[in-house]
């Protein structure tokens, strides 16, 4: 298998919605070996660029689905298609389930593409994430950074 | 014709951005109540400028929209630069207008593809259309990518939120080769427009026209985007300056974006149907006969054709980028240099949705003392309430489904951008 891609979405300005940026933050001051990084608005043609020619992804998106805030849940998005519910706040609506079934269709989705979306609980405008998001953050980074994913 | 009472409601509108809703309540043939209201929270922006230096407000506009941010930095400098007295000529005004045809493409592109199309094509939304028309969706996506790669080779690297605008040019230049290096994919994308208009000109238009006041900018030596006057189809013709000597904003109860009207004239239109009818002669020669083969007059004012005119536009601006990648030469400095002083200035740019419109004052140290943004959206709403009366009047007869998809399809002419309409409420706390 070739490279592995990790894609962080969120936006620094909304509080919890930062945390797939801070695990790219980590794995960056981390130096991980062979792992591409990327960090993304959830734009869903930049995601479909970001991953085309990656046998392996991972995308890491916050979602608010009434768990309790740091609850982690795992998507094999290349088995099934994402729960609709995981739609984002992205701009026109057209963010990460737009991209992975538009890339389904197309025949574009990688080989392997796991979305882990994380319960944020804090969207305010020009908040930090909350420490429960900091910590779950630093823990997910531990994990890619063994490479187990 | 019973009098049975038939109410269209769409809590949340799709495809839109930002939270907007419809209400429309039928007695018989009789609309007895129609809102298009707008819901999402304000957020601010004037407020939280007030005090922040000259030289911060372009990065912090460009956070009211992810979809055209170069509209708000843009406006931001110009008005900056009015106040403080200077003007950005030569190559820089060459750059700023490739950063903004890059922002059109990519909005226009995504509208037109991935919003509009599926409602005229019957597909419930942008998959469906990959699923049954992937070739037609392959090609919009690297249309879109190319518009980024034009924000991101000029705008530091980034196609949302660009960091390399500010007052007076730029931060950092774009080497030549750089610039150079767009030229064969934007070749391509002359042709991938001129594909695009032909698509959708076949698609069918529901029978509705409004006569419309139209607003938009007009320069003398191209098609608009960056700077111009604001003239009308009915007689108005002032330096953006003046503009709020001829328009107010209003509060509507149902809405928390503030609505913007002709202190004279009422509800008024800003956008592609605007910017079409004041400029057609603007157009390339090229831009023109698509146009015109398209089935387009000079003048269109079926909102519902909007999609046609935006793909006339994006012809446009990848002929206009084009152009000045070819003639690119790398200017001297980056940026005129700017010394801090009291003013008040005003800067407008036609943002893929319309004009948007920026006054500032400032004090002796260039803080901002206070800041007035218009954008476009809260410009169109009246005429998107005006459209879905004309809409709603057309189409009684039709089911409740029907009528509700033809109505949400109306707001999706305008390709509001519900976000950046409500960024500027004041909020006025009563108490008891």
């Amino acid at each position: 298998m070739g490279r592995t891609l990790i894609i962080g979405v969120g936006n620094r300005d909304r509080g919890d919605d930062a945390f797939g940026l801070l695990v790219i933050d980590g794995l960056r001051e981390a130096s991980v070996p062979d792992l591409d990084l990327f960090q993304s608005h959830g734009d869903a043609a930049e995601l479909m660029n970001a991953w085309a020619g990656y046998d392996r992804v991972v995308v890491i998106d916050v979602c608010r689905s009434g768990a309790p805030t740091g609850t982690i849940f795992t998507f094999p998005a290349q088995e099934r298609p994402l729960p609709a519910s995981l739609s984002s706040q992205s701009t026109h609506g057209f963010g990460l389930v737009h991209a992975v079934e538009m890339a389904r269709a197309l025949g574009r989705l990688p080989k392997e593409l796991t979305v882990y979306a994380v319960e944020g609980g804090n969207f305010t405008l020009g908040e930090p994430p909350s420490a429960i998001m900091r910590q779950a953050a630093g823990d997910l980074m531990q994990k890619f950074a063994q490479r187990s994913f | 014709m019973s009098k049975t009472t038939r109410i269209i409601e769409v809590k949340d509108l799709a495809r839109v951005e930002g939270e907007g809703a419809l209400h429309v309540t039928l007695k018989g043939d009789v609309i007895e109540h129609l809102e298009f209201s707008i819901h999402e929270p304000p957020r601010y922006f004037e407020a939280l400028l007030q005090g922040r230096s000259f030289r911060e407000a372009p990065d912090i506009t460009a956070r009211i929209c992810g979809i055209c941010p170069v509209a708000y930095m843009m406006g931001a400098s110009q008005a900056m630069e009015d106040a403080l007295g200077i003007t950005v000529g030569g190559p820089l005004r060459a750059l700023r207008r490739l950063v903004y045809c890059g922002e059109w493409i990519e909005s226009h592109v995504l509208h037109i593809y991935m919003l509009h199309a599926p409602d005229f094509l019957g597909f419930e939304d942008s998959i469906q259309l990959a699923a049954k028309m992937p070739a037609v969706v392959e090609k919009a996506l690297r249309l879109k990518k190319l518009g980024n790669t034009l924000l991101e080779t000029v705008g530091g690297g980034r196609a949302i939120h660009p960091i390399n605008l500010t007052v007076g040019g730029f931060y950092k230049l774009p080497t030549k080769a750089a610039i150079k290096g767009l030229a064969e994919e934007l070749k391509w994308a002359i042709e991938a427009s001129l594909d695009t208009i032909r698509l959708v000109s076949t698609f069918d238009f529901p029978p509705i026209e409004r006569d419309y006041t139209f607003v938009a900018m007009r320069h003398e030596d191209e098609y608009a985007i960056t700077e111009g006057r604001l003239i009308s189809n009915r007689g108005l013709d002032i330096p953006v300056q003046a503009f709020h000597d001829h328009f107010e904003e209003r509060h509507e109860r149902r809405s928390n974006a503030l609505h913007s009207v002709l202190k004279n004239g009422g509800e008024y239109l800003v956008g592609p149907l605007a910017r079409y009818a004041l400029n057609h002669d603007k157009l390339s020669p090229l831009a023109q006969a698509e146009a015109k083969a398209a089935g387009l007059g000079k003048v269109v004012r079926n909102p519902f054709q909007s999609i046609v005119v935006r793909a006339v536009e994006t012809l446009q601006v990848c002929e206009d980028a084009l152009r000045i990648v070819e003639n690119y030469e790398e200017p001297d400095d980056s940026c005129i240099t700017v010394t801090p002083g009291a003013g008040t200035g005003s800067g407008c740019t036609e943002a893929p949705r319309g004009i948007c419109h920026h006054t500032y004052s400032l004090d002796a140290e260039g803080r901002i003392t206070k800041a007035t943004i218009v954008p476009p959206t809260s410009q169109n709403q009246g005429s998107i309430e005006g459209d879905l009366w004309d809409v709603v009047k057309a189409n009684l007869k039709r089911p409740d489904a029907e009528l509700q998809w033809i109505c949400e399809q109306a707001v999706r002419n305008y390709d509001p951008c519900i976000s950046c309409a409500t960024h500027f409420l004041k909020l006025n706390i009563e108490r008891g």
